[in-house]
């Protein structure tokens, strides 16, 4: 929606990223290449879990060109986990490896054939272990053990109750329980991993590699490395792709560094696409036992959960990835009885973070179930989701007030464009039509104080530079940031400059995850901007004989409304500011309104985030029952974002999220693997859909005006992808008259699932049901 | 990931690609477009020490009508070949099935059609890196005791992926092999041995040349249709090329060929008799797709993306599909 206050926000502008990203100017961290770099390798354990006996590193060490080599040793068993309690993961193996890819010695080395032979040439003894390779092997008694600390190999375990949920299961009509559960997923970011580590002889590093957080990295790199904060210094570079997979910390970063410290020379890492899937993070694998209740009319009275989250060798995000799917969902839906048991669990395969489409057997189990009730209750699925859809001034189960909420909106909206009652109503043979909805946060606590600052400075032309600590990897932060600040400052985005991401000049940001960085950040920006408008107008007003108020800033000028004839150049005001001393420099932070005492497990309760997002998405596709392929035609979103700071942008997440949560995450996108070995680490076998297998896509702009995001912005894209997953197996369903529970709906679950179709309103298949599980005292 | 170490020789003439050849044996490949040898010199699947390219060998990338026969040099690239006119008149279902291959850019313009008959038959456990190899251990293939995909297996099962491998042998096409001791003719079904360690009939000293098919002398029916997860950049989970020609509204020669089964394209031997005569009917598709599945029950093996069930009833499918498609299509 055009205001017509603004003159830049809100319409859509070309990113300033997309030129250097589309001719290839860009650089990415692999294109890096400073004088002396060497070249370093990583060598992993080829097994799922066994004993280190012994490394033996002599013949490495002596091959001609080899500059450094590593092992646990040299690190003195410094372990990583995001949080003070989930620190297990040893940033090289000691005594120990438990999954395949575990990182166990590293070499640097004038090149990389040098550096691949020196690999060959260490020797470890390994004592194979039994390993556990599914979450409910896994909780079995008796089943090996990852971690000594973690019995039964549980990591981390989150309950959250609220209400009285059984007496409300008294009062319900419908009561069903049902199983679903989906396999591991990956990011496949165009970009693989790669890390330059750059020691130097004043005792500082520096670092650049793809992340979510700059800051967050070099703090864990500091206490790691036990070099001081000031002296680790991530620096900017240009990043392809995260999607949740660059927000933690890896061991690689560390080794890297390592290597650097031990050589005195630069060193640089890049993965293999292979070691990209195994060695960085994937989804986690799910299951979700849902048992809802609902009254006569559809309204849902009480909700019984239970999650088990196969998290791999070590903790990574664990806390946060086994609540989100339940925090997403209670966004989404009203809920005053509930219950919900999540476990991480310990498994011998590769580590496991959050994923854009984190939780896909809870987020489809919770919508296909309710097309199962509202089956039942013979009404249509719009109706249900609207019976119980989360309105704009209501608390969440947990506590956290949702201030703006265009949810009810977005359901209207796709369900009238595409016409949804009466496909539903009138079906085609395998033809479907399904709908999603879902929400996510605009930032959450994640263990890092405070939110974001920005910097503005002013050249002698009237240009600008912007000084923020937001990393834009992929989303489009760059342009975001500038656009506001070409907005406040009334100068062209063409001479407004970025510096960002880089931890010795920028300063805090909290990080691009948990969708904060617009809400965050682009306020920060925007205060900052506006602090510089303001000692601007200062001027300008002097000079203009005007009220500051009465100023405007537009095209380089500045000024009185109503005269822009009679503007000042904004260089005049610059060069004016330097000549009487006062120069011009906005500052501006933003921290948002959270409950600082809410903790993932031990107080899971409190404002989680400022605001929300919510999202609706309609998929409309075909099956040939034969095969079990499916064709989707029409797909329609929308998305209540608070404000589309730049349409074209939000569009294009709309796009993405269809393509990674509906398209890819809900048709083709799985591991497969073979006793904790993944079978498909590369693209060719990780089905990821090309654009040739897209469907026409319809997205909606829904625009509640958050009375905090700047200029009433959320964020952009993440209930897409999310809802895009669950409309594509509701669709799905509906072709077919099967209620899905396992997912991805690969052609062949599709075809089984046909073959030995059930009757009744039942799941496809029957899973072994997620338990609460009882410690042993 | 790095190419290992080999000599390389470019060849100007046949006569001394096959002398290199010769010299060399077993351990020097050939080199036509690379799309499938580079990527398994880079998973160190194969260590030759010598690499013999095709690229200087003109006279092997002609397309030719000779007599009674299309002759397609072994080195044509497939877009080339998909574009030959003569192609397109006599063999639309060769132009169908190319344009199922890869992606344009890499796989058609570099990938050529020798080379896509000697594509590297794949597997789940085979096409992996030398890391992932080393967790999972050797293979039949790779030097070790037992195939990791059929414990039992005394060879290995892995599988004939490529698209027009189906198509030539269902156009009955003849493979021009030169070697030391000259040329010989071979068909296209005796090309393909179905042992995955030594999938083609070839000499250690020999190459392909060409590829011959026969004009038809009546119009023929045709139908090439394969299953894959993606719409291109893929490789088929189950393929089938169907060829016949009527007489009077009867069929007068049938052949159906069912791939990306096991290591060598399946030709359902039986039909090609018990089809004679008979009329399309949606009883024949259906013998044709109980035929399929059982050819095929004993050969697919669980070494793929899809599971080994889905495979043997999609060939089913595929077989059915095409056999239907090309009985009941326009004829040319
Ligand atoms: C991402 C990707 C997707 C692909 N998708 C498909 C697909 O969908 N369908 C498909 O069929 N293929 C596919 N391929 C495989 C490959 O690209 C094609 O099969 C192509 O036709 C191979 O031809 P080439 O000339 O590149 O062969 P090369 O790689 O040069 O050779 C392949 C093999 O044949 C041997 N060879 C080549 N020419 C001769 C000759 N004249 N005499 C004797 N031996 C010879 C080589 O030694 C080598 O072992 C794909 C490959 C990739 C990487």
């Amino acid at each position: 929606m055009a205001n017509p206050d603004y003159h830049l926000i809100g319409k859509s502008l070309p990113r300033i990223d997309s030129a250097p990203k589309v001719s290839g100017e860009a650089l990415f961290t692999g294109d890096l290449n400073l004088p002396r770099m060497l070249v370093g390798k990583i060598l992993r354990s080829p097994y799922t879990h066994a004993l280190i006996k012994t490394i033996d590193i002599s013949k490495a060490k002596a091959l001609k060109g080899v500059h450094a080599v590593i092992t646990g040793q040299d690190t003195a068993g410094e372990k990583w986990g995001v949080f003070k309690y989930t620190r297990d993961q040893q940033l090289l193996c000691v005594d120990k490896v438990r999954y395949v890819g575990d990182e166990v010695a590293a070499v640097a080395a004038v090149d990389e054939e040098t550096a691949d032979e020196a690999l060959d040439l260490i020797s470890v003894e390994y004592e194979e272990l039994p390993g556990v390779f599914d979450c409910f092997s896994a909780i079995a008694p008796g089943a090996p053990v990852i971690h000594d600390s973690h019995p039964r190999n549980i990591n981390v375990a989150v309950k959250i109750e609220v209400g009285d949920v059984e007496e409300a299961f008294k009062k319900c009509s419908i009561i069903r329980e049902d199983t679903f559960a989906a396999d591991e997923d990956s990011y496949f970011m165009m970009e693989p991993y790669a890390v330059v580590a750059n020691y130097r002889s004043d005792g500082s590093i520096e670092i650049w590699m793809p992340n979510a957080s700059p800051h967050t990295k070099a703090k864990a790199l500091s206490n790691a490395l036990r070099i001081p904060l000031t002296k680790v210094i991530a620096r900017k570079i240009t990043i392809g792709g995260a999607f949740g997979g660059r927000s933690d910390v890896f061991p690689a970063e560390f080794i890297t560094c390592l290597l650097s410290i031990k050589s005195k020379r630069p060193v640089k890492v890049v993965y293999t696409r292979e070691e990209n899937s195994i060695a960085t993070r994937m989804g986690h694998a799910m299951t979700t036992t849902i048992k809802t209740g609902v009254d006569k009319e559809g309204r849902v009275l009480a909700r019984d959960i239970v999650s088990y989250l196969d998290g791999g060798a070590y903790s990574s995000t664990g806390p946060i990835a086994t609540s989100v799917p339940f925090l997403c969902h209670e966004q989404t839906y009203r809920l005053e009885n509930v219950r919900f048991h999540g476990y991480r669990i310990y498994t011998n395969k590769p580590v496991r973070g959050m994923i854009r489409i984190h939780g896909r057997s809870f987020a489809c189990g919770i919508d296909t179930q309710l097309d199962m009730i509202a089956q039942e209750l013979g009404i249509d699925p719009i109706t249900i989701r609207l019976k119980n859809a989360r309105r704009p001034g209501e608390t969440t189960a947990t506590g956290s007030y949702v201030s703006s909420c265009g949810l009810v909106e977005c359901i209207e909206k796709t369900a009238a464009k595409s016409d949804f009652i009466n496909k539903f109503n009138n079906k085609k043979p395998f033809h479907g039509i399904g709908i999603g909805i879902n929400s996510v946060q605009t930032g959450f606590p994640l263990g890092i104080r405070g939110g974001s600052q920005a910097l503005i400075k002013f050249h002698e032309d009237g240009g600008a530079t912007v000084i923020s600590g937001v990393v834009d990897n992929g989303q489009g932060n760059d342009n975001m940031l500038v656009q506001i600040a070409a907005e406040e400052l009334g100068i062209p985005v063409e001479e407004i400059r970025l510096i960002s991401a880089d931890t010795e000049i920028t300063p805090t940001d909290a990080g691009s995850y948990s969708m904060i960085s617009t809400f965050g950040g682009g306020n920060a920006v925007k205060r900052a901007a506006a602090d510089a408008r303001r000692q601007i107008f200062e001027i300008a007003s002097e000079l203009l004989e005007a009220d500051p108020e009465d100023l405007v800033a537009k095209d380089k000028k500045i000024f009185v409304r109503g005269a822009p004839h009679a503007g000042i150049p904004m260089e005049k005001i610059i060069r004016k500011s330097l000549l009487i001393g006062r120069p011009i420099m906005g500052t501006g932070s933003f921290s948002p309104e959270v409950d600082q005492r809410r903790e993932w497990v031990s107080n899971p309760r409190g404002q989680l985030s400022q605001a929300f997002s919510f999202g609706a998405t309609v998929a409309e596709v075909e099956v040939d029952p034969e095969t079990g392929t499916v064709k989707a035609h029409n797909v329609t979103c929308a998305q209540d974002c608070g404000f589309a700071l730049n349409p074209m942008v939000v569009e294009g997440q709309f796009q993405g999220g269809v393509a990674m949560g509906g398209q890819g995450g809900m048709l083709t996108e799985a591991h497969h693997w073979s006793q904790g070995h993944v079978l498909n680490p590369t693209m060719l076998e990780y089905k990821i859909p090309i654009i040739k297998d897209m469907p026409n896509i319809e997205t909606i702009i829904v625009e509640s005006i958050d009375p905090v995001g700047p200029y009433g912005a959320k964020e952009a894209g993440m209930s897409i992808a999310m809802s895009a997953a669950q409309a594509y197996a509701n669709a799905i369903g509906n072709a077919l008259g099967i209620y899905f529970n396992r997912f991805p709906l690969t052609p062949e679950r599709i075809f089984d699932a046909i073959e030995n179709r059930k009757s009744g309103i039942e799941t496809a298949w029957d899973l072994e049901p997620a338990r609460v599980i009882e410690f042993d005292k | 990931m790095r190419l290992p170490a080999f000599d390389y020789y470019s060849p100007t003439s046949i006569e001394n690609a096959i002398q290199i050849k010769n010299e060399f044996g077993g351990s020097a490949v050939i080199l036509a477009g690379g799309t499938d040898l580079i990527v398994n010199l880079k998973n160190r699947v194969i260590a030759p020490s010598v690499v013999i390219s095709l690229k200087n060998l003109r006279e092997l990338r002609k397309i030719d009508l000779a007599g009674d026969s299309l002759v397609i040099g072994a080195g044509a690239s497939l877009s080339q070949v998909a574009c030959n006119e003569n192609v397109q008149r006599h063999f639309p279902i060769l132009v169908d099935a190319i344009k199922h291959i890869g992606a344009p850019s890499i796989q058609r313009h570099r990938g050529s059609i020798g080379g896509n008959l000697c594509l590297n038959p794949r597997c789940l456990f085979y096409n992996q890196s030398f890391f992932w190899r080393k967790g999972k251990g050797s293979c039949l293939r790779t030097g070790g005791k037992t195939c990791l995909a059929l414990e039992k297996a005394e060879s290995c099962q892995a599988i004939c992926s490529a698209d027009t491998a189906p198509v030539i042998v269902a156009l009955s096409g003849q493979l021009t092999i030169v070697g030391r001791a000259g040329s010989r003719s071979c068909s296209a079904q005796e090309f393909f041995t179905g042992k995955g360690e030594t999938p083609f009939n070839l000499g250690p000293d020999e190459i392909l040349t060409e590829i011959r098919i026969p004009i038809p002398w009546a119009p023929i029916s045709s139908s090439y249709k394969r299953l894959s997860y993606r719409s291109a950049i893929d490789f088929p989970v189950i393929n089938a090329a169907c060829v016949a020609t009527f007489e009077q509204e009867k069929i007068f020669r049938f052949r159906l060929v069912v791939s990306a089964a096991g290591p060598a394209p399946i030709t359902l031997k039986d039909l090609e008799s018990t089809f004679i005569g008979r009329e399309p009917s949606q009883e024949l598709f259906s013998e044709a797709e109980q035929a399929a599945v059982r050819a095929v029950e004993g050969i697919v093996v669980d070494n793929s993306i899809a599971s080994k069930q889905y495979r043997v009833k999609m060939a089913g499918v595929m077989a059915r599909r095409v056999t239907q498609s090309a009985l009941t299509a326009s004829r040319r």
